[in-house]
């Protein structure tokens, strides 16, 4: 019951700046042809930015404790987001993806490869596509 | 079991034979397996079907993810409606 009351020690501001941080890391990684590492961050500039969301919406301070989930969809419904997204179908596939790879915990543990060059860009294209792409549309 | 909230068996049935038609298709493979199952954490919530096909076995995880779409977009016998609740689309190699 408590953890239902209770709030996660990062703030709304702090989840803002997490997104743009694992934005920059991406771009960093993927610059350096470390294709591998930058898969396994690129859906936490989504989660990281959905967790913002969320707290803007409920106009708190500090993410309530039950969002804690790397689910993206699920954040999306509790961002208040589903009625929009359902909107942009194109988005909505981009975000679905994306999600199957961020779910997928065995990229913690992949070492590097070059075959992973083709995730990495297809990631890239989903997450900032100027027209379809999932962060293009939730701003950073 | 699936949550018994937001899925009928009927939309279960139709998701699965939607991605039955992918596997045979798409993918040439017609002893590939389709499961359904709610999601681990959100079970009464979202659902995840997972598609088990040795013909991924040849292809990145994200050509996967763009193949399954790119299918289930186009394929008249199911809308967009009956993917409510489906939070991704699991793949395996088995």
């Amino acid at each position: 019951m408590a953890e239902l009351t209770a709030f996660t020690p990062t703030t709304r501001d702090e989840f803002a700046q997490l997104a743009r941080d694992c934005k920059n890391d991406f771009d960093l990684l993927r610059s350096q042809g470390q294709w591998t590492t930058s898969v396994y961050i690129g859906g936490y500039i989504i989660e990281a930015r959905l967790k913002c969301k969320i707290c803007e919406l409920l106009e708190v301070d500090n993410l309530p404790a039950v969002f804690k989930t790397h689910n993206l969809f699920a954040l999306i419904i509790f961002a208040g987001l589903t009625k929009t997204l359902k909107a942009r179908p194109a988005i909505e596939d981009n975000l679905l993806k994306i999600n199957q790879i961020h779910s997928d915990s065995s990229w913690r543990y992949k070492c590097h490869a070059q075959v992973h060059q083709n995730d990495s860009d297809n990631l890239n294209q989903w997450l900032f596509d100027p027209n379809n792409g999932v962060m293009t549309w939730l701003g950073l | 079991m699936v949550g018994t909230l937001a899925f009928s068996r009927t939309r279960t049935e139709k998701l699965k034979r939607a991605l039955q038609r992918y596997c045979q298709q798409e993918l040439g493979d017609s002893s590939a397996f389709v499961e359904i199952t709610p999601d681990a954490e959100f079970p009464d919530m979202l659902i995840v079907p997972v598609v088990i096909s040795s013909a991924f076995s040849k292809m990145s995880e994200t050509e996967r993810q763009d193949s399954i779409w790119k299918f289930l977009r186009n394929d008249p016998g199911i809308t967009r409606d009956d993917f409510s609740g489906v939070s991704r689309i699991a793949t395996r190699v088995d």
